[in-house]
């Protein structure tokens, strides 16, 4: 009996390991894979997908570089999720605020009203935003982006902070009352600086949201200044045909900057995935 | 001091109530009104009854992306959401190297669909891809191909791009699990129970309500896929890859045909609501233990 246990044990072992190893492989590999190739000439790409680099073989890099600036999209990419985050921390903080902590007639309703925006997918009303975003003047423009990014992170944010304010004992904000401090008062000293693990998660989702949009980004921006970083490997995928090594190069360049950012932010990353994922 | 809170409140929605307006509930109207209409974006709406919603119905690459895109929301229940809550599972048990392999797991889902849709690309490529070149190297090379650019091929290899990343499944049902007593476990322990028993009949049940979660998320974002078809194969060969996503955006960089492509995001808004019902229904959100 105590055999059988125990070899049932390790077959369980066994299969976790199996499991995780899987994991590992699928998640990993891709990457390494395309780290590698980056180094190499055409022609051992070519010959060989699966050899290592013979020698550091940097081309690939220069030739990227020289074609597209991505030091330039890097930039507009980090300006428009910045922004993006920034407003919506701000604004979504405000309207969660009084939709937890305030009464007035018609609260709910405004509160469903905008939380059902939830179900209305991304990217079901592409041309109608994209005539709004005409009429208002702004094709083209940075601001389109960050207006659209902002608004797509509505549903979120607020059940994120809305949910946080209700958490936060009435006794609080009272006696703040009874020491004649107001609403903005009560708001900006006592609200505000308890609710950042709710703006900290809300920030992280809307950032990697906006830092990784490709739809709206193709369709709403034209001139090189307001390309953003996803959209270069379309357009390197259009443009180098079969210098792999450059294509190569000109992915591991716009993936490195989330690589770093999620090495050093994972535990709040996977935090705020799970806290914005539940919302529903 | 009530009057003067009124005031504030006001201040404090607007943003909030403004973007909606304008992201949502304007282009939202746009969408409906002119889901019946004939419309280019040059020349006004000219109102044409149901017609774009006859017509789709009877366009052949309408079934086909209603059928992919029904097919990946089945899939994404069946196999996506089971293997994040596998890889979850296995997790739990706190094995040497589970944070790591909780780490790398997440890499995939993180970095923008369009930069791991090109990964895809060039694994399936027949010149320098290595998944060819895999099967080659285990004595299957008969089965190599244009994995992409074979009709027979090309939908199922682009759902690799997003099947077995479940990560964010797996992170819901191990913050689910974390809060789950382990004396539950524990008990079953002594009783005799084997790791799967624990699993399954324990855990499992426990839950429900987490996995229905993860399985609405994992519908919405299917629904929402786009770069990782029009990255690969726009939808082609033919309309081996279409979705409704995908159809949708042709329609309008390609013909400009604004009013029949809204009417296909009506109807993506539709089923995509629908499905979430199910899914409600399915694993009784909204029922208690």
């Amino acid at each position: 009996m105590n055999i059988l246990k125990a070899r049932k044990q390790i077959g369980q072992r066994i299969f976790d390991y199996v499991i995780m190893g899987i994991v590992i492989i699928i998640s990993v590999f891709p990457f390494l894979w395309v780290l590698m190739s980056s180094f190499k000439t055409n022609n051992q790409i070519l010959s060989s997908s699966f050899s290592l680099p013979t020698s550091f073989f940097t081309d690939g890099y220069q030739i990227a570089m020289e074609r597209v600036n991505i030091f330039s999209r890097f930039l507009t990419s980090l300006i428009v999720a910045g922004s993006s985050t920034l407003i919506s921390v701000i604004i979504y903080s405000m309207a969660g605020y009084v939709l937890a902590r305030t009464n007035f007639k018609g609260k709910n309703t405004i509160f469903m009203v905008l939380i059902s925006s939830m179900l209305i997918p991304a990217n079901a009303m592409v041309q109608p935003v994209y005539f709004v975003i005409n009429k208002l003047g702004l094709y083209d423009t940075k601001a389109a982006l960050i207006l659209v990014y902002t608004g797509f992170g509505m549903a979120m944010c607020l059940f994120l902070m809305r949910n946080f304010y209700l958490s936060i004992p009435q006794e609080l904000e009272d006696a703040a009352y009874v020491d004649g401090a107001g609403f903005l008062k009560r708001y900006t000293m006592i609200m505000l600086p308890l609710g950042k693990s709710a703006m900290a998660s809300s920030a992280i989702l809307t950032f990697i949201f906006s830092w990784n949009e490709f739809m709206y980004a193709m369709l709403l921006t034209a001139r090189e200044k307001n390309r953003t970083l996803p959209l270069t490997i379309k357009y390197f995928t259009s443009t180098f045909n079969f210098n792999y090594s450059a294509m190569f190069a000109a992915l591991v360049l716009c993936i490195l900057p989330t690589m770093i950012v999620y090495i050093i932010l994972q535990e709040q990353i996977a935090e705020s995935m799970v806290a914005g994922a539940v919302k529903g | 001091m009530k009057e003067k809170n009124r005031a504030w409140i006001a201040l404090f929605l607007a943003p909030a109530l403004l973007m909606f307006c304008l992201v949502y509930l304007g282009p939202m109207v746009l969408a409906l009104v002119s889901s019946f209409t004939k419309w280019d974006g040059m020349q006004r709406m000219r109102f044409i009854g149901i017609e774009n919603y006859e017509t789709i119905f009877r366009d052949p690459v309408f079934h086909a992306s209603l059928l992919h895109t029904m097919v990946w929301a089945l899939l994404a229940v069946f196999v996506h959401v089971p293997f994040g809550v596998l890889v979850a599972l296995v997790l739990k048990r706190r094995r040497k190297g589970w944070r790591f392999t909780r780490s790398v797991f997440m890499l995939p889902n993180i970095i923008s669909r369009s930069a791991l849709a090109l990964m895809f690309v060039f694994i399936f490529k027949p010149d320098v891809g290595i998944l060819n070149g895999l099967l080659e190297g285990i004595g299957l090379g008969h089965l190599a191909r244009n994995w992409l650019m074979d009709p027979k091929t090309s939908f199922l290899s682009i759902t690799n791009i997003w099947l077995w990343y479940a990560a964010v499944i797996t992170l819901i049902v191990l913050a689910e699990l974390s809060s789950i007593s382990e004396e539950i476990e524990d008990a079953a322990r002594i009783d005799g129970a084997t790791e799967r028993q624990i699993d399954f009949q324990i855990y499992l049940p426990l839950l429900r309500r987490a996995i229905g979660t993860g399985a609405i998320v994992a519908v919405t974002a299917v629904f929402k896929e786009f770069e990782s078809i029009y990255m690969t194969t726009n939808g082609g060969p033919g309309d081996s890859s279409m979705t409704i996503s995908v159809m949708m955006v042709n329609k309008i960089i390609q013909s400009n045909q604004y009013g029949y492509a809204n009417t296909l995001g009506i109807l993506l808004l539709v089923i995509g609501i629908v499905v979430m019902l199910i899914c409600n229904k399915l694993f009784r959100m909204d029922k208690a233990d």
